[in-house]
């Protein structure tokens, strides 16, 4: 990922115009996050429907 | 020093309440405590002894009128200090809030309040309740066993401060671990009640409203059962607490852990811990079979991908954060906490709402597993507590690794202390019981503590100077 990427990247999601520095030290761990969350995106969670989704199970709101 | 300090609060009461223990002597011999041993420990930020003082007395002189209020009525207690307590700085461990004052107390501190505790101060803890080592901006908390050593976090000053006996019990918050995980490098009690049970109304920022807890922080069982009795309860100021019956949560301490089913989750929260770790609480799960309870050994597979569901939950603690972390690093002592609040913000919509299915599906499955036993058994931590220097080692971030699930399954869970490791530091046995059954976990408990160590365990430090 280029400097310039992640400076955008940044200025995009954060709001922030950080330096070379922080750029550098911020580079391993958004590669690390980008990388965890393709893992994410692999996983089967289920499906779209909305029926599918085990809200009605959630015994936290259930007492 | 007289050997009250050493007390529990449930020995502590009844000496009150018959007059033989006077909550100002008490309260003053806190302060004292705090004032010879904290120079070395560090475990509060802020102490207001003249206040302390004068609550004592009000106690005092309500307990001479026959007005006794319960267990707490004139027990120095201690707050985390990302709790708000009226007129008193919240700063959350930064140097950002050091001024930051609120003209309200939390609903933790008003109930524990109306029971008569004395507040005698608000405890150290890791910057903005997001890290492992109490090592801060405002100072660096240590190990009352080894003081070269973290006392966890982020509660780390309640757990170090109740363990060398400065005060009788503190309330915590635990997002990831932060009750049972400085409870378990402290050798007390910590309990992350179940979600919805206890008000986070004036815990500041309320940076994780999906994970968060407050709960008790205690020298035994008992007490910890008796600080949940004042602390649950349904409150309107919080959106996530719920209605649900009042109990006496010390009621069942007693009925024992014949014929319960206790579950043993060998991957997972075996797997990750250390082998001496993992020796010593095999050791627990035996007295507890030797106690009448019968042993299952129960696997969640899913739990191999909660990592990566947490890791979506970053971005709600994040964005409290965000207008600090927009001004770089410098803003934050440790500045991981930094780190993780930029990045957090790359997450998308669809990212979150995965994470969030993951984490469903991950409850369900310990929905099926709780129908095949009453609890489950395992290692609080991966290890024992990890020296002070180096902090941002694989150990500190790993720290929450076993204590986390909880936070986001719901279950109430409590960490009770189950020996020393071959460097003489407390281990901590984690036992997580299903929702709303807090009295179950209190009670198998206690019966481990009842068979083995009978309850709190000083360290030297907080015997030193005793008469």
């Amino acid at each position: 990922m280029s400097n310039d990427t992640l400076r955008e990247l940044m200025q995009l999601y954060v709001g922030a115009d950080f330096g070379e520095v922080e750029l550098e030290r911020l580079r391993p761990l958004v590669e690390r996050h980008f990388e965890r969350m393709r893992e994410l995106q692999k996983l089967d969670v289920g499906g779209e429907d909305p029926r599918t989704m085990p809200y009605m199970f959630d015994r936290r709101i259930t007492p | 020093m007289s050997d009250l300090a050493m007390k529990t609060v449930h020995e502590l009461a009844p000496m009150i309440e018959r007059r033989e223990v006077s909550p100002v002597e008490l309260t003053r011999e806190a302060l004292d405590r705090i004032k010879s041993l904290d120079e070395r420990l560090h475990t509060f930020i802020t102490v207001r002894g003249e206040q302390a003082l004068a609550d004592a007395q009000r106690a005092e002189s309500e307990i001479a009128q026959g007005k006794y209020r319960g267990p707490f009525h004139g027990v120095p207690m201690g707050i985390k200090d990302n709790i708000a307590v009226s007129g008193w700085p919240t700063t959350n461990a930064s140097l950002l809030m050091t001024d930051f004052i609120t003209d309200y107390d939390a609903t933790v501190v008003e109930r524990l309040r109306g029971a008569g505790a004395v507040i005698v101060g608000k405890t150290n803890l890791h910057e903005w309740a997001m890290g492992s080592t109490s090592d801060g901006p405002l100072g660096t908390t240590h190990n009352p066993w080894d003081e070269s050593r973290v006392p966890g976090g982020s509660s780390g000053g309640s757990a170090a401060a109740v363990s060398a006996s400065l005060i009788y019990g503190s309330v915590g918050t635990d997002g990831r671990g932060s009750i049972r995980m400085p409870s378990a490098y402290c050798g007390v009690v910590g309990l992350k009640p179940t979600y919805g049970l206890v008000s986070r109304f004036g815990e500041l920022p309320p940076t994780s409203s999906n994970n968060d807890h407050l709960g008790p922080i205690a020298k035994d069982v008992r007490d910890a059962a008796t600080m949940l009795n004042v602390l649950a309860g349904h409150d309107p100021n919080d959106p996530t607490s719920i209605p649900s019956k009042a109990k006496d949560y010390t009621a069942d301490l007693g009925r024992g852990v014949a014929g319960l089913k206790v579950g043993v989750p060998l991957n997972f929260f075996f797997e990750q811990a250390t082998t001496e770790m993992r020796t010593l609480v095999m050791k627990a799960v035996e007295t507890l079979a030797s106690l009448g309870a019968e042993i299952r050994e129960v696997r969640a597979p899913s739990l191999e991908y909660f990592p990566l569901a947490s890791t979506t939950s970053v971005n709600e603690a994040a964005s409290f954060l965000l207008p600090f972390a927009r001004k770089g690093p410098s803003a934050f002592g440790d500045q991981s906490i930094w780190e993780r609040v930029v990045v957090g913000q790359l997450l998308s919509k669809d990212q979150i709402s995965r994470g969030a299915r993951l984490i469903n599906l991950i409850r369900q499955e310990f929905l099926s597993l709780m129908e095949q036993v009453d609890i489950l058994a395992m290692p609080t931590t991966i290890s024992q507590a990890f020296p002070i220097t180096g902090a941002r080692d694989r150990e500190a971030d790993k720290a929450t690794a076993l204590t986390s699930p909880f936070n986001f399954l719901g279950m109430p869970a409590i960490s009770v202390p189950c020996g020393f490791a071959s460097d003489g530091l407390p281990v901590g046995l984690m036992l997580a019981g299903r929702h709303w059954e807090d009295e179950l976990v209190l009670r198998v408990a206690y019966a481990y503590e009842q068979a083995t160590s009978g309850g709190y365990v000083a360290p030297a430090i907080a015997t030193s100077g005793n008469k």
